[in-house]
């Protein structure tokens, strides 16, 4: 007799905290962080294709499916991988702060500022 | 290195489930050394002037800082992404599991011991500090049964743990009792135990070292929870070890006084309650033998560290379902064991060095140095393992 198929939980007990003021930067940063390793998952699923292809002319899904790594080929997918979270997670370093601006330089005037930016933004367009 | 060890009971995942798992490895490690790795510079350079600008002082204890850090931006991406990260690590291995679960139980169920046994008892109540909290986040613990003869917890322990250390304890997950079994052997050459017994063994990862590092012993683990020993009675037998496995409550075993040379556990107290902690000592020094050796590695006291150290290894006590870990890591170890019946004079402790990682310093540890500095951090953050115990 074969036992039925049961949903497992997806959440854990007791409440999620939150570390931003506005918890939906938590929420915004969770889809962030889901986003990331979605986007590895497509890239992955890339590299197995590129490297079935390399080996056969045409290819199934099943083939796909099929294809694990070998311990090399996950090491270089692992050096990938960190490379892509070094990029992604760019995190600010650590200084003094100004104020709650972050900025260690006093705040320039207003106008120098937007002159400054339709400057730049010129110079992108042409 | 990121490889698992296959064995006939790890669940199956799909070439995406795998994937996604592998990147929640590094990304969690990423977390850990990358990002957390720059907390230390944020507050010297940044919260602790702050805040001595502001109070006219440095923060006094760990709860200050804790308050200061997770008030600087720093913190709070850090501390976000620590959490989402932790989710993350269940979630992803949730599905394999699921869909392994009928068949896998199956299985387990018609297994055919070859080398050791397992032992349930329907009547062992779980204590409330398993069954009212998912520790780490994992969602049902490790005690929920959802059929008869359920061990899934077992194998999302198993699966979703490597994912945790990323593979930093080896493809056996078990690079601390594999130490601490190596450093019995070495340091006290003559110790020979006929019978061992280790407490909160969960999947029995951390019972096989002890199989292999004394080959003459006869080896038991008990686990409060059924699934997780049934799994690893499981997965004992597909690697071929001789584990006795027991579902067994470590505050009172069910073993009669003296039975056994050495007594052990692996990172467990830090998950039970004040009472529990007080209770399992005494239960250790009562089945030991005259002359037997309790060893415990767990989180190190955070007695003698500075406060922004205890408030990063404190973290998890607060955001990561560990309500005990607090009290624990409070606890004066020393009178706890010598009130559970241990001479003051045949307490000790050690910071290890993994076995794996730093050979040379283990060596060196065997050999009698002393590692003064009780810096130690999650797992994948450091490879020095604070022990203690006593001879009785
Ligand atoms: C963090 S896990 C131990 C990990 C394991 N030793 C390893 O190294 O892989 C803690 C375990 O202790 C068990 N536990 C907690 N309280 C217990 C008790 N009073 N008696 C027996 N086991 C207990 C839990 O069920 C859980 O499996």
């Amino acid at each position: 007799m074969s036992e039925p198929q049961i949903k497992l939980p997806r959440q854990s007990k007791g409440k999620r905290p939150y570390f931003f003021d506005d918890p939906a930067i938590d929420q915004m940063m969770t889809f962030l962080v889901e986003l990331t390793a979605e986007v590895s998952v497509v890239y992955d699923r890339l590299d197995t294709v590129e490297r079935l292809l390399e080996t056969k002319g045409t290819i199934s899904r099943a083939d796909i499916e099929a294809y694990r790594p070998s311990d090399a080929i996950e090491s270089e997918r692992v050096a990938r991988r960190d490379g892509y979270l070094k990029r992604v997670f760019r995190m600010h370093p650590p200084q003094a702060t100004y104020g709650k601006g972050g900025t260690t330089a006093k705040p320039a005037p207003a106008k120098k500022k937007r002159r400054r930016r339709r400057r730049q933004r010129s110079a992108a367009s042409g | 290195m990121p490889f698992q060890a296959k064995h006939d009971f790890l669940v199956e995942s799909s070439h995406d489930e795998l994937s996604r798992q592998n990147y929640v490895q590094r990304l969690r490690m990423h977390i850990l050394n990358q990002i957390g790795g720059g907390m230390r510079a944020v507050y010297d350079k940044r919260v602790k002037p702050q805040f001595e600008k502001s109070q006219g002082r440095a923060p006094k204890d760990e709860y200050e800082v804790h308050v200061a850090m997770l008030s600087d931006n720093y913190g709070q991406v850090w501390s976000t992404m620590m959490r989402s990260c932790q989710e993350m690590v269940w979630d992803s291995v949730i599905p394999a599991v699921e869909r392994a679960q009928p068949k896998l139980n199956e299985r387990i169920r018609g297994l055919n011991a070859r080398y050791g046994t397992l032992t349930l008892d329907p009547s062992v109540k779980v204590p409330r500090y398993v069954s009212a909290t998912d520790i780490h986040l994992m969602p049902g613990n490790y005690h929920t049964e959802r059929t008869a003869d359920d061990a899934s917890q077992g194998a999302l322990y198993d699966r979703g743990r490597f994912v945790y250390n990323g593979g930093a304890a080896g493809p056996y997950a078990d690079a601390i009792p594999r130490t601490i079994a190596t450093y019995i052997r070495r340091k006290w050459p003559d110790f020979k135990p006929a019978q061992a017994l280790e407490l909160g063994c969960t999947i029995g990862s951390s019972t096989i070292p002890f199989v292999d590092g004394f080959p003459e012993c006869e080896v038991h683990a008990a686990d409060v929870a059924a699934p997780v020993v049934r799994y690893g009675h499981a997965r004992a037998e597909a690697l071929g070890k001789r584990v006795h496995f027991h579902q067994m409550n470590a505050e009172s075993l069910k073993f009669a006084d003296g039975t056994f040379d050495l007594v052990y556990s692996i990172i467990m107290f830090h998950e039970t309650s004040t009472k529990a902690y007080r209770n399992i000592l005494k239960e250790c020094h009562r089945v030991l033998r005259p002359g037997g050796l309790m060893i415990h590695m767990e989180l190190p006291p955070v007695g003698d560290m500075d406060p922004f150290e205890a408030f990063y290894l404190d973290w998890d006590a607060y955001y990561n379902n560990e309500p005990y870990y607090l009290k624990y890591t409070h606890e004066d170890i020393r009178a706890c064991v010598t009130n559970a019946g241990f001479g003051n004079d045949k307490f000790f402790q050690v910071l290890i060095p993994d076995l794996a990682r730093s050979p040379q310093a283990f060596e060196a540890v065997v050999g009698g140095e002393v590692i003064k500095k009780t810096q130690v951090a999650r797992v994948g953050e450091s490879a020095k393992w604070f022990t203690y115990g006593a001879w009785k």
